[in-house]
């Protein structure tokens, strides 16, 4: 996954001339505004932008509007690769069954109306979040609508240097994550050294090449310092974290889960800004013209009073502690026994979002603690 | 829209294969038998299934919901649903015109354990609606009887007029090579002569040895927790008693998470798990 | 294109209230003429003053019942309507209107009207459901257009209008606003259904209910948020009732948190 179609080299102007290395290289912070004008030219561009105090992935146009400094997003890029809002399908009312899968259009009309994507600046968390997914969502079959977003999109990853609020990337260990990015980018100075990992990543370097220049060995050693000095600066905030599936196995009638419950709203703010969660519903929804519509599938939350609900009116979690209970469960207890992994990547967002200050960390510290 | 020659479209599991509805043949006041073919008699061919596998029926603007298949496994040239008439898909498709065409996805999921209980004794018991994906074991039962042990078939609804498949019934009740109970929770018009109270109450009438037997089993929620505690008195192991689970589904591909029972997928794993695999599983029954 | 006869009779229908949903329809403009190719639209008070007998297929109405008339003309259109919706916070939570329940009628009478002898109420504001029976709810002050929609086309087409049983968080976190209950506001998103896109959010405004509470709303966690980001009891108390104050839930949860006789 993330290799570029043949057809995808013939699109891109690129200079065929003499493949660079895979050695590292050097981008000047200056060169950004140039690099992002020139990716507009073959691929939409998105990346973090300011959002008043905060910061959010959107469509850039200009490198200015790039914000590399920014801390965290309040949605992570997994939106770009399951949409909010996705259309699986369209139709027609007629007795006969007329149905379009955005899938199977030509090459030119597929959901990306023919257009390449590049996320820059991506951090660890993230990109572990995006492995995450590749692996959850092809456990029995490929969820071909990310597949196919998947296969489109270039990752330039961006490696934090320090930590952010409410995050324990060091506990989860994805703070040194690279794994999905195309290219990896850490900051030096008035610099990005810039690591090559894949082949679609020098595809990158290729059309751009004549901003980047080749590292130097100090330069590189300085980065190497700059990495290993994070196991100093991030404090490991839930040690032992790996033990939380096995810590699960008892406590799940505990009474943790109803104070909780008592606080917690049930609201799915926590699950939506989450890059590891992914569920969905799936309504059909008919245009005013009364005979076209479509299915559209939309991000869900196992935190809502109906996910678990079904026809007749039972509902196998119909309390908010079951649904609290539910989601922990689902990430550090029921994902590492489906893929062995665990399903957080220590982000910090859903604390941050959290309209009752339900706090992430503090909950994982009591089940570690046993005080469920 | 082109067909791949698979049924499971392993690329893109969204894939719908269009088949007419046939006839509509009413069961009960809200429940109804609906026989479908595939269009593409090509893909009407490859069609086949497990008994108590499930298949995603589609009527676009409406929704797609799961529904255990309900014909014979061994009859190819259409298949059958049994629906009860609950909400917006399924109000709609007590409407449609025979001819009208409609979606599906699958047939999904893993079915009884046909092979498993090859030779053995086989308890069937079914609530309700919960007889429908039970229907096509039975089937195959008397279609094949010499490759199964005895057969045990104890059936509960809630009244009379609810019940399902009455022609059937009544020829199963006179087989002897089948033994066939039925209960209904009450009968306020009198017109039932047989047993009254909720399907636990056949236990009495009915003698189940523990040996070589296994028991398959599907109903609504609240009807596990009883039946599954008079097998265990009997002294069935846990391995060898089959539940069908029923849980909202949105995908049927394992994407979704609607269905999730603890770590397992009802739409993949299940829906029939043995009770077993159910009990590992947190918060199954 | 179906016949005028073969044509759904839909009629608008206003209570007590400012008639804003109904102005909301008609500010649907494009989709206006598109929904009017598909009904047979025989009373709108805002666009026209024909009066028509019933009976209807869809009757929409808005605001609240006040009054013993209103309570009356209700139930008439309810015998004539095959399905009945309320239409906006008036009518399905009381709205506004409610902030008087619990207060004193007469003295809110005097302060109102001076001398109040000839206005004849009822004591309390309650939903049109309180009184007859409602087959949908469109919530919101006003409505939202696209719900609006997306209820009619469902309807039109023999679908179930689907529920959004969920709060104005979700819609929220999906525009990427900038929570305002982590900024210290006093935000009721979290206890409120969903429906207007976040609209108060999005333009930086906490929410105040307009919606109505969601299923199975956390009302006591609201109440200690609210507290602990320093509100006194009368600001919350005030935030509360503003549309939902004939929302008994609510109610008796500020009520046994605050002990506030007034309620
Ligand atoms: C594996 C499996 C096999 C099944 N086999 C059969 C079968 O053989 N025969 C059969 O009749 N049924 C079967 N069912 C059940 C069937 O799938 C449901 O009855 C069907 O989904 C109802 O769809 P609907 O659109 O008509 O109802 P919906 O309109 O989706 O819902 C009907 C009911 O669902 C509840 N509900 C409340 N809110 C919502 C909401 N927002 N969305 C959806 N539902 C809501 C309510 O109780 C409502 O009355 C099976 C289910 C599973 C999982
Ligand atoms: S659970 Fe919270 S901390 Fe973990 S990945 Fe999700 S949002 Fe981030
Ligand atoms: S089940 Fe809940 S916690 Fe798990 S991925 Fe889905 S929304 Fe997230
Ligand atoms: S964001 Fe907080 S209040 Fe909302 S569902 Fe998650 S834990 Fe509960
Ligand atoms: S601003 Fe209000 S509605 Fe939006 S997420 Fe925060 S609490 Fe919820
Ligand atoms: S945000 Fe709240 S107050 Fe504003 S429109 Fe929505 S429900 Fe009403
Ligand atoms: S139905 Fe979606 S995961 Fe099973």
């Amino acid at each position: 996954m993330g290799l570029l179609p043949e057809k995808v080299l013939n699109e891109w102007v690129i200079i065929m001339a003499p493949r660079s290395t895979t050695s590292p290289l050097i981008l000047k912070k200056g060169d950004i505004t140039p690099f992002i004008k020139k990716l507009t030219h073959i691929l939409t561009v998105y990346g973090p932008v300011a959002k008043k105090t905060q910061f959010v992935f959107d469509e850039i146009s200009e490198g200015s509007q790039l914000r590399l400094d920014y801390d965290t997003t309040i949605l992570p890029p997994k939106k770009y690769f399951i949409p909010p809002q996705e259309e699986m399908v369209r139709f027609s009312l007629s007795p006969q069954l007329n149905i379009t899968s955005p899938l199977e259009e030509s090459e030119e009309a597929t959901l990306w109306n023919g257009k390449r994507f590049v996320i820059v600046g991506i951090h660890s968390c993230d990109l572990a979040a995006i492995k995450f997914h590749d692996k959850i969502l092809t456990q029995v079959y490929p969820d071909p609508y990310r597949t196919h977003r998947r296969e489109r999109g270039i990752i330039i990853g961006l490696n934090c240097l320090t930590p952010c609020e409410e995050s324990f990337c060091k506990s989860t260990m994805t703070l040194s994550s690279t794994e999905g990015a195309d290219l990896m980018l850490t900051e030096l100075h008035d610099s990005y050294y810039v690591d090559v990992l894949t082949e679609t990543g020098q595809l990158v370097i290729d059309y751009t090449k004549s901003l980047f220049s080749s590292a130097s060995k100090e330069q590189s050693k300085s980065v190497e310092q700059l990495l290993t000095s994070r196991e100093d600066t991030f404090p490991d905030l839930i040690p032992e974290f790996e033990k939380l599936p096995e810590r699960l196995q008892v406590g799940y009638e505990g009474e943790m889960w109803a104070r909780l419950g008592n606080r917690c709203f049930g609201c799915g703010a926590c699950t939506l800004v989450c890059p590891t969660c992914f569920c969905f519903d799936v309504k059909d929804r008919v245009e005013l013209d009364l005979n076209q519509g479509s299915r559209v599938r939309n991000w869900d939350s196992c935190q809502l009073v109906d996910f678990a609900l079904v026809a007749g009116g039972h509902n196998f979690r119909p309390t908010i502690p079951s649904r609290v209970r539910f989601r922990i469960y689902h990430k550090f207890w029921i994902e590492p026994e489906q893929i062995q992994v665990i399903g957080c990547v220590g982000c910090g967002r859903c604390t941050r979002t959290c309209p009752a200050d339900i706090d992430m960390i503090e909950l994982l510290t009591d089940i570690q603690e046993g005080g469920t | 829209m082109t067909y791949p020659v698979s049924l499971r479209h392993e690329k893109n599991a969204y894939q719908y294969n269009k088949a007419r509805l046939v006839r509509i043949t009413p069961q009960t006041p809200d429940t109804n038998l609906y026989t479908f073919e595939y269009v593409d008699p090509g893909i009407q061919k490859q069609f086949t299934f497990t008994p108590g596998q499930f298949i995603l029926l589609s009527i676009f603007g409406y929704g797609e919901a799961p529904f255990g298949i309900c014909s014979s496994p061994n009859k190819t040239d259409s298949f059958d649903l049994c629906i009860r008439s609950v909400g917006k898909l399924t109000n709609v498709l007590q409407n449609l015109n025979p001819d009208s065409v409609v979606g599906f996805r699958g047939p999904f999921g893993h079915g009884w354990p046909m092979d498993e209980v090859k030779g053995k004794n086989i308890v069937i018991i079914g609530g309700g609606i919960g007889l429908v994906p039970l229907r096509p074991a039975i089937l195959d039962v008397i279609e094949n009887r010499d490759n199964y042990g005895k057969l045990q078939i104890m059936y509960g609804a809630r009244c009379p007029e609810e019940l399902l498949f009455k022609d059937e019934l009544y020829l199963w009740g006179n087989r002897r090579d089948i033994e066939y109970v039925a209960t209904v929770d009450r009968d306020d018009e009198h017109c039932w002569a047989g047993n009254i109270g909720v399907v636990t109450v056949l236990f009495d009438r009915i003698n189940i040895s523990p040996k070589d037997t296994y028991a398959l089993v599907c109903g609504p929620p609240i009807m596990y927790k009883f039946v599954l505690r008079e097998l265990e008195k009997i002294g069935l192991p846990d391995d060898r008693v089959f539940l069908s689970l029923e849980r909202r589904m949105k995908c049927g591909v394992g994407h979704c998470s609607h269905c999730l029972v603890g770590s397992k997928f009802v739409c993949q794993d299940g829906p029939v798990f043995s009770y077993a695999e159910v009990k590992a599983q947190r918060g199954a029954v | 294109m179906p016949t005028e006869k073969s044509k759904p009779v839909v009629a608008f229908y206003g209570l007590t209230c400012c008639a804003g949903c109904q102005l909301e329809v008609l500010n649907l403009e494009e989709e206006l003429l598109e929904i009017l190719g598909h009904i047979n639209l025989v009373q709108f008070r805002m666009g026209s003053s024909a009066k028509h007998p019933g009976p209807y297929d869809v009757c929409f109405v808005e605001g609240s019942v006040t009054n013993e008339a209103e309570l009356a003309h209700l139930k008439e259109l309810r015998e004539k309507s095959k399905v009945l919706v309320a239409l906006g916070a008036c009518a399905t939570t009381g709205g506004v209107n409610a902030l008087r329940n619990g207060r004193n009628i007469e003295e809110l009478k005097q302060s109102v009207y001076g001398d109040a002898s000839h206005v004849r109420t009822l004591p309390q504001i309650q939903p049109l459901k309180e009184y007859v029976k409602v087959d949908y709810e469109l919530q919101g002050c006003p409505i939202a257009g696209d719900e609006f929609i997306e209820f009619l086309t469902a309807l039109l087409t023999g679908g179930e209008p689907s529920e959004k049983n969920y709060a104005v968080c979700v819609e929220c976190r999906l525009k990427e606003n900038i929570c305002l209950m982590k900024e210290g506001e006093l935000c009721l998103g979290p206890i409120t259904r969903a429906g207007c896109g976040a609209r108060c959010p999005s333009v930086g405004f906490p929410c105040e209910g307009c919606w109505g509470p969601v299923p199975q709303a956390n009302v006591e966690s609201e109440i200690n948020m609210f507290s602990q980001k320093g509100a006194s009891f009368d600001v919350v108390v005030r935030k509360f009732r503003m549309f939902n104050a004939s929302m008994e839930d609510f109610m008796k949860q500020l009520k046994k948190r605050l002990d506030i006789e007034w309620l």
